[in-house]
């Protein structure tokens, strides 16, 4: 590790600390993400595992860089290329104010980099705004895979326990493993309010039922008509019949109707209606969405 | 049929083939075990090796695509390094932890002193662990080449895709139980060394290729077709087939099913590391599973139990088989089987 100065400490990820850190040979900067590997414990984490597995074939400007794996006595170092903030802290900085046109963009870009995802067969699976990255340019890219995996056919089982709460798709709350593409396209929908409304997520729930509970306050509970096969999910149980009393509007009331149009056919309770990443883009909302970002 | 492909459209399945096919391409080497000293890993200690993945995967409920990584990454490390025989076991067994970590959910990877314990590999965990950053530093940390367990997953599908009424003719048969029947065909051709000189997507495409032939007579046109889609030359693919046909033919005379047979009613004291005993679990008649349970979790190394041997399955038996995680009741078999717990 003698490549890399390093510089200070960012924060905490999922398996391990994350340090900035500069190349000594050609200066430039990068994010270090430390795994202390112990003989008495499960080796290398299967988050780091999967993450340098797939970061290594997911080269895309919205996908943040591995550049290296350094392994060195008792210690696992990735090498990622370098980003001044999280979606969170950039929330946090903003004053309650993200410019529309900041807000498309920013969609644009997530979306890019889930549909490259998904297109390689990679499912995100934990997506927020702490997961996505943002450098100085204003680019926005995806973070974090520790959760992803890669998904085949037919489609299978997967773990139920993923995708923080906030952001959980409501068949995924009610315990569903055949899920898909489908449960990254929710949570884009809650960045996407959550973005509108400059960093006031959309469903802060405390634990899953009030998840859904909030879910459905704004969306109408759903039944067997609109969602076949909703009372067969391994977790299900009914919930009142809560009637649609909010308009989008007042949902996200910078948003413009086109903007309002997209996020409702992100925001849909049954998975397969869900809008995908590739569908989204063509969206009429991102027509006039900022060169740079094209 | 329509669940199948659920969620994945006739491109995205072609996108997978082709990227796979590529990287095979970049990646992939014939295997040639390094072994010039008697203290050298022969050919036969590598099928026992593998033959025993192929049983520990099935014991711990993994993937086929789990098994088909593993033997792929112990292949590869054999390739790369002089292994004395006395490691192999702990190579093995690390091959599939690795495995294990990249393709399985968290829930379903074995802590460390599980898989000690239940493995019997002879090894501590932390050589184990050891093992593990040794073997991904000489693999460059490029773990996730396609198995031809992989490509007989998606060659399958595209199969179907294309032409879904090619089951027809086999009454009682699902795509997804056809799968699993040539899934273990597979996995029993991954533990015959010779066999892993031609590509993955080779040996995937003359395995169906057989298949197709007793299932249809315009089977040929079927298998140009495919050998469009994935590049393979024909004298690679006829020189496969042979190949694959002498050792599973070879195999059917040596009494595997008899072997099995016996296997199954003793299963659950047959966790001996005696590979040889141990292979021959992978029985062929298996019709008492659910199809679509089978197509979700591919429990492809599901005892042997024809319809008259139902009552002499043992429950633990039962739980060797690949993926069974999701099925809550063991504890009655009647609700157990053909019971599924598809949810959406």
């Amino acid at each position: 590790m003698q490549k890399y100065e390093k510089l200070e400490k960012i924060g905490e990820g999922t398996y391990g600390t994350v340090f900035k850190a500069k190349n000594r040979e050609t200066l430039e900067i990068v994010a270090l993400k430390r795994v202390r590997l112990d003989d008495d414990d499960e080796g290398v984490p299967s988050s780091a595992l999967r993450e340098i597995c797939l970061l290594k074939e997911l080269k895309h400007k919205n996908v943040v860089r591995l550049h290296d794996v350094v392994h060195s006595e008792r210690k696992l170092t990735l090498v990622f290329e370098y980003c001044d903030q999280d979606l969170k802290k950039y929330f946090d900085a903003c004053n309650g104010e993200i410019d529309p046109d900041v807000v498309k963009s920013f969609m644009c870009q997530l979306l890019r980099g889930i549909a490259f995802c998904h297109s390689n067969n990679v499912l995100h699976r934990d997506l927020k705004p702490q997961n996505l990255l943002i450098n100085k340019n204003g680019e926005l890219k995806l973070a974090d895979f520790g959760l992803a995996r890669a998904f085949g056919f037919p489609v299978r089982f997967y773990s139920a326990e993923v995708v923080t709460l906030w952001y959980r798709p409501p068949d995924v709350l009610f315990g569903a493993k055949m899920y898909s593409t489908s449960i990254d396209m929710w949570s884009a929908g809650c960045i996407f309010a959550e973005l509108a409304n400059a960093g006031r997520p959309l469903f802060p729930g405390n634990d899953d039922d009030d998840q859904l509970k909030r879910i459905f306050k704004l969306l109408g509970t759903p039944t067997e008509d609109t969602w076949p096969g909703l009372t067969q999910l391994p977790n299900y149980r009914p919930f009142p019949m809560y009637h649609v009393s909010t308009t989008w509007q007042q949902v996200v009331p910078k948003l413009n109707s086109k903007g309002r149009d997209l996020l409702q056919k992100l925001l849909v309770c049954y998975p397969p209606d869900r809008m995908s990443a590739e569908d989204s883009l063509q969206h009429p909302y991102f027509v006039d969405v900022n060169p740079s970002v094209k | 049929m329509d669940r199948l492909v659920s969620g994945l459209g006739a491109r995205q399945v072609m996108q997978t083939l082709s990227s796979n096919l590529d990287k095979e391409r970049r990646l992939w080497k014939p295997i040639f075990i390094k072994s010039d000293s008697d203290q050298g890993i022969t050919d036969q200690q590598r099928d026992e090796a593998s033959a025993w993945l192929a049983y520990l995967a099935a014991e711990f409920k993994f993937l086929p695509e789990t098994c088909g990584l593993a033997i792929l990454l112990m292949d590869r490390v054999l390739h790369l390094v002089k292994v004395r025989s006395k490691y192999l076991q702990c190579v093995a067994v690390t091959c599939l932890y690795i495995a294990a970590k990249t393709l399985e959910e968290d829930e379903n990877i074995p802590p460390t002193p599980d898989l000690v314990r239940k493995s019997r590999c002879g090894c501590s965990f932390a050589e184990i662990t050891r093992m593990e950053v040794v073997i991904l530093n000489k693999l460059n940390w490029d773990i996730k080449l396609p198995s031809a367990v992989d490509f007989l997953h998606t060659i399958h599908v595209v199969l179907i895709m294309h032409y879904p009424h090619l089951l027809s003719s086999q009454s009682n048969m699902s795509p997804s139980e056809h799968l699993s029947v040539v899934m273990r065909k597979m996995i029993r051709c991954l533990t015959c060394h010779s066999l892993q000189r031609y590509r993955p997507s080779t040996l995937a495409l003359a395995l169906i290729s057989l298949e197709l032939e007793q299932i249809t007579p315009g089977w040929l046109r079927l298998v140009l077709a495919l050998q469009r889609m994935t590049n393979v030359g024909s004298e690679q693919l006829m020189q496969c087939r042979e190949a694959i046909a002498d050792f599973l033919g070879h195999q059917l005379h040596t009494g595997y099913s008899k072997i099995s047979r016996k296997l199954s009613s003793s299963a659950p004291q047959s966790k001996k590391r005696k590979v040889e005993h141990i292979f021959p679990v992978c029985g062929d008649d298996e019709n008492i599973y659910d199809g679509i349970k089978r197509l979700y979790n591919e429990e492809i190394f599901s005892l042997n139990s024809g319809p008259g041997h139902n009552h002499g399955v043992d429950h633990a038996a039962l739980r060797t088989s690949c993926g069974l995680e999701m099925h809550q009741d063991f504890d009655d078999p009647a609700n157990h089987l053909g019971k599924t717990l598809l949810v959406n």
